[in-house]
């Protein structure tokens, strides 16, 4: 898992690296007229000595990795302000976002995919397979700017966008129904955009449970429907499904750029966005790293699981 | 119940959240409500709050809005920006045009001089009791300004010369723009004064050009070297700042014979860590406004009402208690507009956008101004290597474009097409209207072109034979080689300008007759940056596209001075002498003589449309839509900006 860590590490800060342009000039050329050019070249310099632009590439690597594992993130130019201080607020609000939607969608589609399942080729179920395909097929920008469209501007329920009122002069409860009332579209959003796989895939794995001959050996036993599809089918299903649940359970960490963005939450997926756009390097490598980890702890706690889940998989028992 | 007690675990950690979520973290600055200034913010938030009523007024609202009467509670207004806020809402480190329109509500209010509607410089009698001019011997010019008393901060500490000089000394500094990356703040007027290269660059510890003469009174000279400067008094709009908010208390200023110099302890490192905070917390301040908080959140700077504002240059105060500057996203702008999210859009641009809002307007509930762009859209040459080098495939390219279609596609029908660097709120362009229609079109046509190119000597094939007709043209060249008339054009990645010039130009079946050809290639936009500000004869590229604005002062020389990095378009010769010679002549108009500089002007407009080192595109017509709740509200987007017009604005 550290190695994995360091080589893509490498890979990124080399390709980040190598996007064209010149840094320190990106930096300074707003002075470009406005001073001498004695004054300017002076900036420049001090610029390129300053983001290290004239060290070879492995130099400028093992600075910044030194930097990397002792917490310093590097310093954003589109916020002026080191990237630590910077991604603390939106690392929480995306937290907060993801945690709702996540649950919301899994409360949702687990019990859906598993009525789909067992009522499978019902008119019920071939409904929802219809839905969700088209739920799965069409973007969440697009999911986002139609409900945008119905709720906010048609219906007026929700507002466009943002993640509290404006100059908002309430507290407690007040602030709270006031957040909630932000976050609510793209909350629904980011549900209604996540349903479609996530329901598609626990009753395709509910699917192949209940051909399993076990399960047949528990009806013939006598066992009670529900005992027979949430003890053995779903338990025995819940193998292939984990990882996508805990994937996004990690994901809970790493925000939405499309739907952040069309709401402008202010959300790390956000700021990965904003970090690209402005070619804000240090900030979309800091988040880029950050993915990467999330990751590979996200791989490490989906193998771990498995033992735990399945106990066929566990490695010393 | 253990399914009991996960469920309200879970219950729990969701309220946590959201209320968690709903403090303010670390990216929220509350920069009002620190030190002094929360007394002042107690005050105004409590007028506004607990005298409600008494606050509403009735007066008759401007004609553009319709007749009658309305009540103003004048309350809150919120202005929409698609440029996204950041937070760092001083300009001086580089911020975003919304950061930049809420840092001039907060500090630009007791400037001595200022320019009015018509966009002409004048003495700001609220603030000035006294102005001297004296024309020194070596050639330089003193201005010596003397402040009214009684002048205060937005926390209520006294204004006096101090804080003025302070203010030039401090943004001047080496200390500030080197040590401390301030790379703005050597933007200012200040380079004008005597004495500005030796005291920026840290040679002298002394501003020569600047003296603190007593509390009411400072004096600058500008250098001889810019003298006589027709923006002269222009160049005296400088603003006070606060000592208290940017620097430690035992820092100070002492006048000595050589100018005014900071003590000894005004080193980087000691002043860093406040500088670092007033950048964000600017809290002490002189605008109409002052600064209440930032909400990262909500991407809004709220600014209250300074209650110890004394007015404009004709005494006028805000009205409107509180103003909201938020960030909105452009996909969604008009629907916050529709949805009240937002009560004010302005400099809206786009076609699409424009008409949207019309509709709105047309609907009811929303009024709207529109306004020529200070400035447009372009093609730019590099003007001293490659074909572009010579003029008349400069013309040859703008008669290959059809630049009103192009306007007329690109703005959607709202934008015209100039033939020059002016916009049609420039008092000199009216003055001139008659000449400036008369300014060659380049009105489309390929014999035109062709014509063009057989002037310039566009009139061989590779080989050195006659053109045949077909195929490109080469031109014989000094050095006895035959040049392809090839122009390599750098454009940024998804660019609406780009595309349309690839099927307007590009690709116009036009420009191959012509015995031309352009080649594309496409950058993200600070590479482009970097070839276009490349003025060596190395450049591979000659041909770029983006968009230019020019401010009041109308100053253009640092953009033609030959030699200097600034001269993107890098004419040689004696043509690129005599354009800056024109420029200069502009400037150095005597003060007050409009007649003179107005013919200066048309005299640089008209050279300027002979060399053609740009084709103008498009200049946009600006729209600001507003809800029609909002009354007295009236700008041009260049003389009279928002941030000025603010001020007179009422909303119900």
């Amino acid at each position: 898992m550290v190695g994995v860590f360091f080589v893509v590490s490498i890979i990124m800060f080399i390709l980040f690296n190598n996007v064209p342009g010149d840094r320190a000039l990106n930096q300074v050329q707003s002075l470009r007229g406005k001073v001498s050019d004695e004054i300017f070249q002076r900036h420049y310099e001090e610029a390129r000595e300053r983001l290290g632009l004239d060290d070879p590439i492995p130099i400028r690597y093992v600075k910044w990795m030194g930097n990397l594992l002792q917490g310093n993130l590097g310093y954003s130019t589109f916020y002026k302000k080191d990237v630590i201080k910077v991604i603390g607020q939106p690392m929480v609000n995306t937290i907060i976002i993801n945690i709702f939607a996540t649950i919301l969608a899994l409360v949702i589609t687990i019990p859906l995919g598993i009525h789909c399942a067992v009522k499978k080729f019902s008119k019920f179920d071939n409904t929802v397979q219809v839905l969700t395909i088209v739920g799965y097929s069409v973007p969440s920008y697009i999911i986002g700017l139609v409900f945008i469209f119905l709720f906010s501007v048609k219906l007026g329920w929700f507002p466009i966008s943002g993640m509290n009122s404006p100059n908002f002069q309430g507290a407690g409860l007040e602030a709270v129904l006031d957040r909630m009332h932000y976050l609510a579209l793209p909350v629904i959003v980011m549900t209604v955009a996540s349903l479609g796989g996530m329901t598609r895939y626990v009753r395709a794995a509910m699917i192949d449970a209940l051909r399993m001959d076990y399960i047949r050996t528990a009806r013939a036993k006598g066992l009670k429907e529900k005992v027979v599809i949430y003890s053995h089918a779903w338990r025995n299903a819940l193998l292939s499904v984990i990882t996508l649940i805990i994937g996004w359970f990690m994901s809970i960490f790493m925000g939405s750029i499309i739907i952040e963005q069309i709401f402008q939450l202010n959300g790390i997926g956000k700021m990965y966005y904003t970090g690209l756009m402005n070619q804000d390097y240090d900030m979309a490598l800091a988040i880029q790293m950050l993915y990467c980890v999330i990751t590979l702890i996200s791989n490490l706690i989906t193998d771990l699981s498995y033992g735990i889940v399945d106990p066929r998989v566990r490695i010393n028992k | 119940m253990k399914k009991k007690l996960i469920s309200l675990f879970l219950i729990g950690a969701m309220s946590a959240g959201v209320l968690a979520g709903c403090g303010n973290g670390g990216e929220t600055n509350e920069g009002g409500n620190s030190g002094s200034n929360a007394e002042n913010q107690g005050d105004v938030s409590g007028n506004a709050e607990g005298s409600e009523m008494e606050m509403e007024v009735v007066v008759e609202p401007g004609t553009e809005t319709g007749g009658g009467s309305a009540t103003y509670s004048n309350k809150q207004v919120i202005v929409g920006e698609i440029s996204e806020t950041s937070g760092d809402i001083t300009p001086y480190w580089t911020n975003n045009a919304s950061d930049y329109d809420a840092y001039k509500l907060v500090a630009n209010g007791l400037e001595p001089i200022v320019n009015d509607q018509e966009g002409k410089w004048i003495e700001n009698p609220t603030v000035l009791e006294k102005l001297e001019t004296v024309d020194n011997e070596d050639g330089s010019k003193t201005y010596t300004v003397t402040i009214k008393d009684g002048l205060k901060f937005s926390d209520g500490s006294p204004v006096t010369a101090k804080e003025y000089v302070f203010g030039i000394m401090f943004f001047a500094s080496d200390e500030l723009q080197v040590d401390l990356k301030a790379t703005e703040a050597s933007a200012g007027l200040f380079q004008y004064y005597k004495g500005y290269s030796a005291y920026s660059s840290g040679e002298s510890d002394t501003f020569e050009g600047v003296h603190l003469i007593d509390d009411k009174t400072f004096s600058v000279t500008i250098d001889a070297s810019m003298e006589p400067y027709y923006y002269g008094q222009a160049l005296v709009a400088v603003g006070p700042e606060s000592m208290a908010l940017w620097v430690p208390e035992d820092v100070t200023l002492e006048e000595t014979e050589n100018g005014v110099k900071f003590s000894d302890n005004f080193t980087a490192e000691y002043i860093g860590e406040k500088v670092e905070k007033a950048k964000y917390d600017y809290n002490i301040n002189c605008g109409a406004y002052m600064l209440t908080g930032y909400d990262a959140d909500a991407y809004t700077y709220t600014l209250t009402k300074n209650p110890n504002y004394p007015g404009n240059f004709e005494g006028q105060t805000a009205n409107i208690e509180t103003v909201l500057i938020k960030y909105v996203p452009e996909d969604t702008m008009m629907d916050q507009l529709k949805t009240g999210a937002v009560d004010l859009l302005y400099q809206v641009g786009d076609g699409d956008k424009i008409e949207a809002g019309l509709d709105m307007v047309e609907e009811g509930g929303y009024d709207y101004l529109t306004y020529g762009r200070a400035g447009y859209g372009m093609i730019s040459f590099k003007c001293n290597q490659g074909p572009t080098q010579f003029k008349e495939v400069r013309h040859a390219v703008a008669y290959l474009l059809d630049r009103v279609a192009f306007a007329q596609t690109f703005t959607g029908g709202h934008g015209l097409v100039v033939h020059g660097p002016y916009g049609s709120q420039q008092w000199m362009v009216q003055e001139y209207a008659e000449e400036v229609d008369g300014l060659n079109a380049y009105t489309y046509s390929l014999e035109s072109a062709v014509a063009a190119l057989e002037e310039g000597g566009w009139v061989y094939n590779e080989d050195g034979s006659d053109y045949s007709g077909e195929g490109i043209r080469y031109k014989k060249l000094d050095d006895g080689t035959y040049m392809p008339l090839v122009i390599e054009w750098l454009s940024s990645e998804n660019n609406s300008v780009s595309d349309l010039i690839v099927t307007s130009l590009m690709q116009n079946p036009d420009v191959a007759s012509a015995g031309m050809q352009i080649n594309q290639t496409v950058v993200t936009f600070n590479e482009l940056l970097s070839y276009y500000y490349d003025n060596s004869e190395e450049n591979p590229y000659q041909m770029f596209n983006l968009a230019t604005g020019f401010g009041n002062p109308f100053d253009l020389a640092y953009m033609y001075e030959p030699g200097s990095g600034s001269n993107i378009n890098a004419i040689p010769g004696e043509e690129g002498q005599k354009l800056y010679d024109l420029t200069i002549a502009m400037n150095q108009t005597a003060e007050g003589d409009d007649v003179a500089y107005a013919e200066n002007w048309f005299n640089f407009i008209s050279y300027w449309n002979e060399l053609l080192p740009e084709v103008p595109l498009y200049s946009n017509d600006y729209h600001d839509f507003f809800t029609s709740r909002l009354h007295d509200f009236e700008e041009d987007g260049y003389n009279w900006d928002i941030v000025k017009a603010i001020l007179y604005a009422n909303i119900e």
